[in-house]
């Protein structure tokens, strides 16, 4: 069984990562046994899945790291089809590095905002660098928080083109329910109709980048 | 300009002005951690919620020790 290994990279803070991290995690695992690695010292998937009840975990183990990532990955891969890492925000540490290099797919949230596009260039640039080391290494752009009345977010198809880096067709929309899920230690998937457009957007990216 | 033509160019003004600004990722891939250091050693990871078993056997695809080549030095643009 071969590993699918995801890392949810940006270092603009406040992208989506760990909330894509863990709503993929939960769609992936209905799939196939899927594990979350924190690599994050803020700890939020960690604090995500802590905050669900006894009587309903979040269903995907999630294990922190802060030691040599890619010892954890070689350790607990074997065990998983599926491993979602959620990247702290910065290139500047090791472990961010380490996740990309361990990746077979890199998922870079977005949001739709000028800022936030610049800010990528750098990631974007050093995604073509590991690709010169692992050169069938899978990398998207996938729009986070798509508000589709606003001009920006319209415009962002247009902008996106201009990264050597392909985007998702699917986005994720900007919705409550993203938020909602966190503090019940939850995914989109354990939150009943109201969430079923959620589901319906996870489930695209999923068959997307699988 | 439109908006979506706003965005873009200055999409690819940042993009240009990041030319040869690349990251020095030859720290990170390369092998610089003491070698051999058995998995189940010290325990480097603290399991949240529910504890995932630990196996180690045959670490298949990633070879953290595994000398990767180098990656390009920084491109410096003459004026
Ligand atoms: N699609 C969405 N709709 C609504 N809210 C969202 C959406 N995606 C993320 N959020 C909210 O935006 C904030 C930032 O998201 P998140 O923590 O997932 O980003 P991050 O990239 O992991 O942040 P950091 O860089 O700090 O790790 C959170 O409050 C989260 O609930
Ligand atoms: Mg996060």
């Amino acid at each position: 069984m071969a590993t699918r290994i995801f890392s949810i990279a940006n270092q603009k803070g406040g992208s989506g990562k760990t909330t894509l991290t863990m709503n993929l995690a939960a769609g992936l695992n209905k799939r196939g046994r899927t594990l979350v690695i924190d690599a994050d010292p803020q700890g939020s998937a960690s604090q995500w899945s802590g905050s669900a009840d006894e009587q309903n975990p979040f269903p995907v183990s999630v294990i922190s790291v802060s030691g040599n990532l890619t010892h954890e990955v070689n350790r607990f891969s074997n065990d998983y089809e599926y491993v979602v890492i959620d990247c702290p925000p910065t290139l500047e540490t090791e472990n961010t590095t380490k996740a990309m290099v361990a990746a077979d797919t890199i998922l870079i949230p977005v949001l739709p905002s000028p800022v936030d596009l610049w800010a990528s260039i750098r990631l974007a640039n050093t995604i073509e660098q590991i690709k010169q080391i692992k050169p069938d290494l899978r990398a998207h752009l996938i729009v986070n928080q798509l508000e589709p009345r606003s001009a920006l977010s319209r415009a962002m198809k247009d902008a996106l083109e201009e990264f050597d880096i392909p985007a998702l067709t699917t986005s994720l929309r900007r919705r409550a329910i993203y938020r909602n899920v966190a503090i019940e230690g939850s995914s989109v998937y354990c939150a009943g109709k109201v969430a079923q457009p959620a589901v319906d957007e996870i489930e695209q990216i999923i068959e997307e980048v699988l | 300009m439109s908006i979506a033509d706003k965005l873009t160019k200055s999409v690819r003004q940042a993009k240009e002005s990041s030319t040869g600004e690349s990251e020095n990722m030859a720290s990170a891939t390369a092998p610089q951690d003491t070698p051999a250091k058995p998995a189940t050693d010290t325990p480097q990871s603290k399991p949240s919620a529910s504890k995932p078993k630990a196996k180690s056997k045959d670490s298949k695809r990633l070879e953290p020790e595994a000398p990767l080549p180098p990656l390009p030095t920084r491109r410096v643009w003459p004026d």
